[in-house]
């Protein structure tokens, strides 16, 4: 085959640039430690890692539902929490008073259960940042208010809204409940206890108690199960999160490199690229026919 | 009759020849690395012999040469690879060019970084997960609006670049035109000069070697077919329409298409269609009217179905000032979408499904499971994957072109080896060339003085018996 000069050096230009190309190729992938930076470098594997990266992106979102409606149920387990204390104690107050026969004593128990009342609406109005917790959708309005009369009354502003939250695709958890239907009673048992050992009358002040006792039953069950609704939405959110971490493994295989590879390719593409430079400059070099000619 | 004068006269014609090879080696030499240039030789051959046969020619011994004379100047060329070359120009052109176009349609679009369109569609639903979580909390609302309006200018800007790179495209495609009718005229003047030449009964070496040079640069632009015609003309036609035809040219010409947003349509200038065939123009145009015009489709059907999915529940919903019946986003594709005025107060973004429920969030909640609908694509594809498999079906067009460009080249490149083999300079040859008719120079002045000295003997030493 006829070969000349022009050929062997273009030939040497391409390999140069070709062995060029291949060095920085993998420099890009050493040094962003990824295996494409556009996606056409690889479009399978990057739609896949598209697609990996807006699960993440959603997940995360649903992780943080699901840590704010922990808060929000912690805070309103707090305030059961201390409804139900509250309830036991007047509860225990109450029996005491059932059985004290002084009217004198029997209005300091009175007293007492007031006070009870009183702490109990204000737990009952406690707010979770600026939302009133029991108060349904009315989270700007604060839910109960004593009203005096004979009885006095509680009035509830609130509504029967239930706050859902959504803690992954098509799982909604509701976070509250009817607020009036579970502390009225409460309060109403109370009233009564209250005006009951107030007016020294036994028959009242047993069914009172009576009350008292069921109206703690329903505080106490509601206490119990905001506990599992937290339980449940912790292990939604370690099922999330085990998610989370499985999906970035997914992810990380589609366009991590494996550096150790990476790199020991790169060092030997350099040992390549610098023998291809010394063939191409000895080829360059070569003497042609004129040079001898004297 | 042979004398000692014509010996005179055929050394003399030899040294001329020689020195006509030396000339066109030095144009070799100096030409060495010029592109497109084809290595030339002076093709000896033998002058007529003489005596010429006659009826009553003079009886002597046989009949004698006259010596050498430079025939021609060859040029060394091979039509086939030519041919075979420029059509794989013209294919490889066309994918290269492609694969420019569409990779900056991909940088544009920049889905691969944190700025891509569905990390802001994920930051969207992202900010209406963070208003069901907590509907009365201004910041979270005024979040929303944030990323909301992040999306709708990402679609704006990738609508508007978009439409910035088919105007782009449109340029290019006024310019290969340009560049088209430019060379179609210097081959037609080229072809007038050649014809000219070969009328004299001589190479247009260089003229040809010029001429292939503009037939290779015309291949980028549209493959063409070469006919032959007399006196080293050719004749060139383009997408099955003639280009040039002996010195005469068929113009293509550029017009506004109002049908196509003003964008050129290209027409012969005798009003025929024009069929681009591979080639830089094919896929200018092919890019223009389908490639990123697709695109665009794909981006005004996420940005068309959001604004009318968005608006649709959120019509339906409250405020938390009561406000209802109220648009969302503004606009009907890409390019125009936004965020509503209505919406400009984040109170009044519904989230509750009714009036006067401040920590109603169940409206929200419905806007934000249209994530995982499917909506697009005649109702097979979410949000996400829609625009995930548009890029990922851009991604793979641009592979396609990469690769397709790739092997083309690697034809290409051995053709154009092929074509050193038989065109291309070598210095070797050439020194060893130099030699060789050096060396014949000489000879023949040798000659010249062998004869001289002859005719010294019989003009001045023959008559002079016993002086």
């Amino acid at each position: 085959m006829r070969v000349t000069h022009r050929m062997i050096i273009n030939n040497a230009i391409r390999s140069m640039s070709e062995s060029l190309e291949k060095l920085s190729e993998l420099q890009k992938q050493a040094s962003s430690g990824k295996k494409f930076t556009q996606c056409s470098d690889n479009p399978r594997a990057s739609r896949s890692a598209l697609a990996l990266r807006s699960s993440l992106n959603t997940n995360q979102t649903y992780l943080e539902s699901i840590h704010s409606a922990e808060e929000w149920l912690t805070a309103s387990q707090n305030a059961l929490n201390e409804i139900n204390d509250l309830a036991m104690k007047a509860l225990n107050k109450a029996l005491s008073g059932v059985s004290e026969t002084n009217s004198e004593a029997r209005s300091a128990v009175a007293r007492e259960i007031d006070t009870f009342l009183h702490e109990a609406i204000e737990a009952a109005n406690t707010r979770y940042v600026d939302d009133y917790l029991f108060s349904g959708f009315q989270v700007n309005t604060k839910p109960f208010e004593l009203v005096s009369g004979t009885p006095d009354t509680v009035t509830y502003a609130g509504d029967t809204g239930s706050l859902q939250r959504q803690i992954g695709p098509d799982q909604r958890m509701t976070l509250n409940f009817d607020a009036d239907q579970v502390f009225r009673p409460f309060f109403e048992a109370l009233i009564s206890a209250r005006d009951a050992l107030q007016a020294d009358d036994t028959t009242a002040i047993q069914a009172a108690v009576a009350d008292l006792q069921t109206a703690q039953e329903t505080i106490n069950d509601q206490e119990a199960d905001t506990g599992m609704l937290i339980n449940r939405l912790e292990e939604s959110s370690t099922f999330l999160e085990e998610t989370q971490s499985a999906l970035e493994k997914l992810l990380s295989r589609e366009e991590d490199v494996d550096l150790v590879e990476v790199i020991s390719q790169l060092r030997h593409q350099e040992t390549v690229y610098q023998t291809t430079l010394e063939v191409g400059h000895r080829t360059m070099a070569t003497m042609n026919l004129f040079d001898l000619m004297k | 009759m042979s004398s000692l004068l014509s010996s005179l006269n055929n050394v003399l014609q030899s040294m001329l020849a020689h020195q006509k090879s030396i000339q066109v080696i030095e144009h070799n030499v100096a030409n060495a690395n010029t592109p497109g240039y084809h290595r030339q030789e002076v093709k000896l051959g033998t002058r007529p012999a003489s005596p010429a046969p006659t009826l009553y020619h003079e009886i002597s011994a046989g009949q004698i040469g006259q010596g050498v004379s430079a025939e021609m100047v060859k040029r060394f060329n091979l039509t086939f690879y030519d041919g075979r070359f420029r059509t794989q120009t013209a294919l490889g052109k066309r994918w290269e060019t492609t694969q420019q176009t569409l990779s900056h349609v991909e940088s544009l679009l920049a889905e691969n970084t944190s700025q891509g369109l569905i990390n802001k569609l994920d930051a969207f639903w992202a900010g209406w997960q963070g208003v069901i979580d907590d509907p009365t909390n201004l910041a979270l609302r005024s979040n929303l609006q944030q990323k909301a309006s992040s999306l709708a200018v990402g679609l704006n800007r990738r609508a508007s670049d978009l439409l910035g790179i088919r105007k782009d495209l449109d340029q290019e495609i006024i310019q290969d035109v340009d560049e088209i009718n430019e060379i179609a005229d210097q081959l037609a003047r080229l072809n007038g000069e050649v014809a000219n030449i070969t009328g004299m009964e001589l190479q247009p070496n260089d003229l040809l070697d010029e001429r292939d040079r503009l037939l290779d640069r015309l291949a980028e632009y549209s493959d063409i077919r070469i006919g032959n015609q007399d006196s080293g003309q050719i004749m060139v036609s383009m997408g099955g329409h003639s280009l040039v035809f002996g010195t005469e040219t068929f113009k293509l010409e550029t017009a506004p298409d109002p049908g196509n947003s003003n964008l050129v349509d290209v027409v012969w200038e005798d009003g025929a269609d024009f069929r681009a065939v591979e080639g830089s123009l094919t896929a200018y145009l092919d890019d223009r009217d389908h490639s990123v015009p697709a695109m665009i489709a794909g981006l005004d059907e996420v940005a068309a179905t959001l604004i009318s999915e968005v608006n649709a529940l959120h019509q339906g919903g409250y405020g938390l000032d009561n406000s209802t019946g109220l648009d969302f986003f503004a606009g009907t594709d890409a390019l125009s979408i936004g965020l509503s005025a209505d919406i400009s107060d984040p109170r009044s973004i519904a989230a509750a499904s009714a009036a006067s429920s401040p920590g109603d969030s169940s409206l929200a909640g419905q806007i934000a499971d249209l994530r995982h609908q499917e909506l697009l694509s005649a109702g097979s594809a979410t949000f996400t994957s829609y625009y995930a498999d548009q890029v990922a079906g851009l991604a793979r067009q641009i592979q396609e072109a990469g690769s397709e460009s790739q092997n083309i080249d690697l034809v290409i490149q051995s053709l154009q080896s092929q074509r050193d083999r038989v065109s291309s300079v070598s210095l070797d040859q050439e020194a060893a060339n130099l030699i060789k008719s050096q060396r014949a120079f000489e000879a023949a002045a040798r000659m010249a003085t062998a004869v001289d000295e002859m005719l010294d003997r019989i003009i001045n030493g023959m008559g002079l018996v016993g002086r």
